[in-house]
């Protein structure tokens, strides 16, 4: 799966950042070019698309503590040399932990429901259940 | 042992657990109750997931009002259905694919319309929690971006907003809900190889959107 989704083409309309570049309207220089200023995320997929295409789905794996055995030897192997899945599995670090502060809070009352749904179940529930 | 004088009254001596025995019931007792009609046996199922279901409803949604009537409609669904759950599945996993899906359904209906998630809004907790938030600065992020709290729940609920439905439950899901893979999978109804990708694009997708902040 991993070489067959490495060397999948995403197709250029779907890659947010990149930019069509505008023909020379008398010589056509540039038609059909795509200009190489992309966002250093896109850059990132790109980088890990081309070099590291069978880790960047099992880097995610990896990093949720998914992966084993061999597998996951083989991803720390290739994490001690490519600094681009290191930078990337930084920043999915740095979401999580963003993710987690923020769920924290704040915080409401807990306001209990149980009244409401017993409420509607008198309403009609009943008839319906399968008990 | 003195008999019940009727069978009816034997059926509800059956039937209707005590106070103490409801409140230490596990669900596999909780449900064979409420199968064989004890009500109580549900108001208890009720009151043991409630919080859960309405949090992953907020997380996902976004909107108070509209997940306290999701969460009313998760209860009810399991309610009316209770027949059919079969114990392949733990109670907790076949109560958050009901919930999963609610909130799937609601925000496709939504879907044209402008939508802002919450991880937090409405978030609850037991009365003895309340009052421990505090605004601290989020480390995590890049030194240049350290954000307080509530700018950090901004943004990552812009972003947020921007996932598909899909995506977005998954990575509730995984990185605040804490669920496996297997897990997962069982409550997406889905394989575990869907799992994968959909957490990578999850991801690939909030990294772009938040590239400003995790971006070294």
């Amino acid at each position: 799966v991993g070489t067959a989704a490495g060397k999948r083409r995403l197709p250029k309309r779907e890659i947010p950042g990149m930019v069509v570049v505008r023909a020379d309207p008398l010589t056509r220089e540039g038609a059909g070019m795509w200009s190489d200023t992309v966002s250093p995320v896109i850059q990132e997929t790109r980088d890990m698309r081309d070099n590291c295409g069978k880790f960047a789905v099992e880097l995610s794996v990896y990093f949720d503590g998914e992966l084993e055995g061999e597998a996951a030897e083989a991803m720390e192997g290739h994490l001690e040399v490519c600094p681009s899945c290191r930078a990337s599995l930084e920043k999915m670090r740095r979401i999580r932990s963003a993710m987690h502060t923020a769920a924290k809070g704040p915080r409401t009352q807990r306001r209990s429901m149980v009244d409401e749904i017993m409420a509607r179940l008198d309403d009609g529930g009943k008839e319906s259940t399968g008990a | 042992m003195a008999k019940p004088a009727t069978a009816t009254a034997q059926a509800a001596s059956d039937h209707i657990l005590d106070t103490r025995r409801l409140d230490n019931a596990d669900d596999s007792t909780l449900i064979s109750a409420f199968k064989e009609g004890d009500r109580a046996a549900f108001q208890a199922l009720v009151e043991k997931y409630e919080t859960r279901v309405y949090n992953h409803c907020v997380r996902v949604v976004g909107d108070d009002v509209e997940s306290r009537d999701l969460t009313q409609e998760v209860f009810l669904k399991v309610y009316r259905s209770i027949h059919k759950y079969e114990h392949t599945y733990a109670f907790y996993t076949w109560l958050y694919r009901i919930t999963v899906n609610c909130c799937i359904d609601h925000m496709r209906k939504k879907r044209r319309h402008t939508q802002t998630v919450s991880l937090t809004q409405g978030f609850q907790v037991d009365a003895g929690e309340q009052g421990k938030e505090q605004e601290i600065p989020d480390e995590q992020f890049g030194p240049e971006h350290r954000l307080v709290n509530s700018e950090l729940r901004d943004v990552l609920n812009d972003a947020i907003a921007q996932l598909s439905e899909k995506l977005r439950t998954i990575i509730v899901l995984k990185e605040v809900e804490g669920f496996s893979y297997e897990e997962i999978a069982d409550i997406l109804g889905c394989s575990r190889g869907t799992v994968k990708s959909r957490l990578f694009r999850a991801r690939e997708r909030l990294k772009e959107l938040l590239a400003e902040y995790v971006d070294a």
